[in-house]
């Protein structure tokens, strides 16, 4: 057996995040909602891990609980070393900077009564005229970095459009020089012709800055763009985990593989998908997903599966590494048809 | 090529670029429509002299921006523009009739019957407080001769057919029982209650979940191959238009960039907007590749640029630009408005 089984593949070195079996509940008694359920993850320095899943799987408030906006009800968030569950008040304060938030809404969370350099600058406390003068000069210098004309600065949000106030609230996050930025269906509101221009400053910004990217959305194709790593959540569960090319051409998970197959393309018969594994064939599953507050019992996804047995309802599927890096929840993983993914499996043992 | 407008939307066409004497007769046509909304601002052109049409049983999309104006033609199409957008020229001919010049009392008789449309927001457009069964039978009522008996059954028959599990309890069911996805089944059976043989679908799976989406998608294929009826499908999304339809629009500022074939456009798109919109999608893009974008952003619709809408956005920009390019047929069928493609 293996002794460690917290998935850590983060690439070199130590981990910046690392996630060790967080749960998130919310209400209390019958009302419980398991929000995020024993999720275990690693962020490598530079790394983007993307989080994919459908409405109510606990990616959005997995986001915010490593973001300390909402508290984790159990489990370790180690943050460059320090546990963030444990601290409080100032000694929380002092870690905060380092991890920075981009949502999905630019409208709706920059305050409109703010002009654009007072929303960007508001991170940085500046007392007295050399610090108010260096304020200013950082919030130029962000500004222009992410593709806005410093001109901009003293106008007021309701002059920008949607990308325009991503590119500001992008800013904003960065002003402080974070580690980690975790983006909450970032581009998700914005029309695809700008969405491509957030990407692609987002991936710039990384490669100058070395900044982590924790990359939330439903949106399968942008994960996979974005990500080194993608984790697919279900019903608060990580239920896959692997790098974006395990995941998206060797999906182990049932689940994962019917978000795949569910994501029309734009050129159905592509090359891709003649390389992957032929064509994939469209699974298109029954129901919807079931509700948090009383999830099925062992596996999460078997009231939807195509594969359930009886073992699926009776014990809940470890995460367990199927094959180097690449991690699946289920009772079946590695030995199905999955073709040539025999001997990581072996190596398990 | 004086039959371009004629190469859309052959039903069932196997190489659907490879189209040539269509139908005779479409079911609808769209002749150089055009709706002004007034705002605060002025007028707005929302939709600005387009053109298309339908062959009975046809499956085309209309994909654009927000924006785009496409919600705009869709609702013009039923006639149900807000009060303050106005159709200001043209004609929308459905089955030799242009519905342009019919009162409401015609009208009513062609929506919902002739003509049926799933919208967007399954959550805001059934009646909270009426059972979903009734809201169905409401619609069946409207249009034919039918006993309330025989209407329950129709119901709970199209719920069914809806893929609903246990349509008998769910057609007694209060909108806020259902999922956003039973919603729009709901929605869906509404819609097809009275056989309509037009479709008109604006974003139908857009607030729903990708497996639930797919669902969806699959029951309007499914609905499409056994009725017969023609479908209108709007979207923001390039690869449900791809997936679902055998000929597209695109839109931008209010007027048609280019149409023609799905599978011709998608793969080679001659218009610079259809090649940025679809670059744009980063399926298959390797990380560290940069995205193809479209650089700045939609121009606000009171401040649409004279000329080519798309200018000010375009990598090919020209002095020409600044006068509207005409809207002109290529050789392989398509349709285009584009500077780049005139001699």
């Amino acid at each position: 057996m293996k002794t460690d089984e917290n998935p850590r593949t983060s690439p070199d070195g130590a981990p910046l995040l690392e996630l060790d079996d967080v749960r998130t509940y919310f209400g209390h008694g019958s009302r419980r909602v398991h929000a995020v359920d024993g999720v275990s993850l690693t962020v490598g320095p530079g790394e983007t891990v993307g989080l994919v899943g459908e409405s109510g799987c606990g990616k959005t408030t997995l986001g915010r609980t490593i973001m300390q906006l909402e508290r984790a009800t159990s489990g370790r968030i180690l943050f460059e070393g320090q546990d963030l569950a444990k601290l409080r008040g100032s000694r929380l304060d002092r870690v905060r900077p380092g991890i920075q938030m981009v949502f999905q809404d630019p409208r709706g969370s920059l305050d409109p009564q703010m002009r654009i350099a007072e929303i960007v600058g508001e991170g940085i406390r500046a007392v007295g005229r050399p610090a108010r003068k260096a304020r200013a000069d950082r919030v130029a210098e962000i500004i222009e970095r992410v593709g806005l004309s410093t001109e901009y600065l003293s106008r007021y949000p309701h002059e920008f459009s949607g990308g325009q106030l991503q590119r500001i609230g992008i800013a904003r996050a960065l002003i402080r020089s974070p580690r980690l930025v975790i983006a909450d269906e970032a581009v998700s509101a914005l029309d695809v012709s700008v969405q491509s221009q957030i990407l692609n400053l987002l991936v710039g910004l990384q490669q100058d800055l070395g900044v982590s990217y924790i990359f939330i959305s439903h949106n399968l194709s942008v994960v996979e763009y974005m990500s080194d790593r993608v984790g697919v959540m279900y019903l608060g569960e990580i239920v896959e985990l692997g790098t974006a090319a395990d995941i998206y051409n060797r999906p182990l998970m049932p689940y994962t593989q019917a978000l795949l197959s569910a994501t029309p393309e734009v050129v159905d018969d592509s090359a891709r998908n003649d390389s992957a594994q032929g064509r994939r064939e469209r699974i298109v599953l029954r129901g919807d997903v079931p509700s948090p507050l009383n999830p099925p019992s062992g596996c999460r996804f078997r009231t939807r599966c195509w594969m359930a047995q009886d073992i699926c309802a009776a014990e809940a599927p470890e995460l367990r590494e199927v094959e180097p890096g690449h991690w699946s929840a289920c009772h079946f993983s590695g030995q199905h048809a999955q073709g040539h993914t025999n001997e990581p499996a072996e190596a398990l043992s | 090529m004086a039959h371009g407008d004629r190469k859309l939307s052959a039903p069932g066409a196997e190489v659907p670029g490879a189209v040539v004497g269509a139908p005779p007769r479409e079911l609808l046509s769209v002749e150089d429509l055009r709706v002004h909304f007034t705002t605060k601002r002025g007028a707005v052109r929302a939709v600005d002299g387009i053109s298309f049409d339908i062959q009975p049983g046809g499956r085309l999309g209309i994909v654009g921006e927000s924006g785009s104006g496409k919600t705009v033609t869709a609702m013009s199409i039923m006639r149900l523009l807000d009060t303050d957008g106005m159709v200001t020229g043209g004609s929308i001919w459905f089955r030799g009739r242009d519905l342009m010049q019919l009162g409401e009392k015609e009208l009513r008789a062609v929506r919902g019957n002739d003509i049926g449309l799933i919208p967007q927001d399954p959550m805001t457009t059934l009646n909270p407080l009426v059972k979903v069964g009734q809201q169905i039978s409401e619609a069946l009522h409207a249009h034919q001769r039918i006993g309330r008996a025989a209407a329950r059954e129709r119901v709970v028959e199209l719920l069914r057919q809806m893929g609903m599990p246990d349509p008998e309890a769910q057609a007694g069911a209060y909108p806020h029982q259902l999922s956003g996805g039973m919603r729009q089944r709901v929605l869906i059976g509404m819609a097809l209650a009275n056989e309509p043989e037009l479709l008109v679908l604006d974003e139908p799976t857009t607030a729903l979940d990708a497996t639930v989406q797919a669902q969806i998608l699959s029951l309007i294929r499914d609905v499409q191959d056994r009725t017969g009826s023609a479908i209108l499908l709007i979207s923001h999304d390039v690869a449900i238009i791809s997936q679902m339809c055998t000929d597209v629009v695109v839109m931008y500022g209010g007027r048609i960039m280019e149409r023609g074939a799905t599978a011709q456009i998608m793969r080679n798109p001659k218009h610079p907007y259809t090649a940025g919109l679809i670059g744009s999608v980063p399926t298959g893009t390797r990380k560290g590749t940069p995205l193809t974008a479209i650089p700045g952003t939609v121009p606000d619709p009171s401040a649409m640029p004279a000329g080519c809408p798309f200018a000010t956005r375009c990598d090919h920009v020209m002095d020409r630009c600044a006068t509207a390019p005409p809207y002109s047929p290529l050789p392989d069928g398509r349709k285009i408005a584009c500077w780049l493609h005139e001699n």
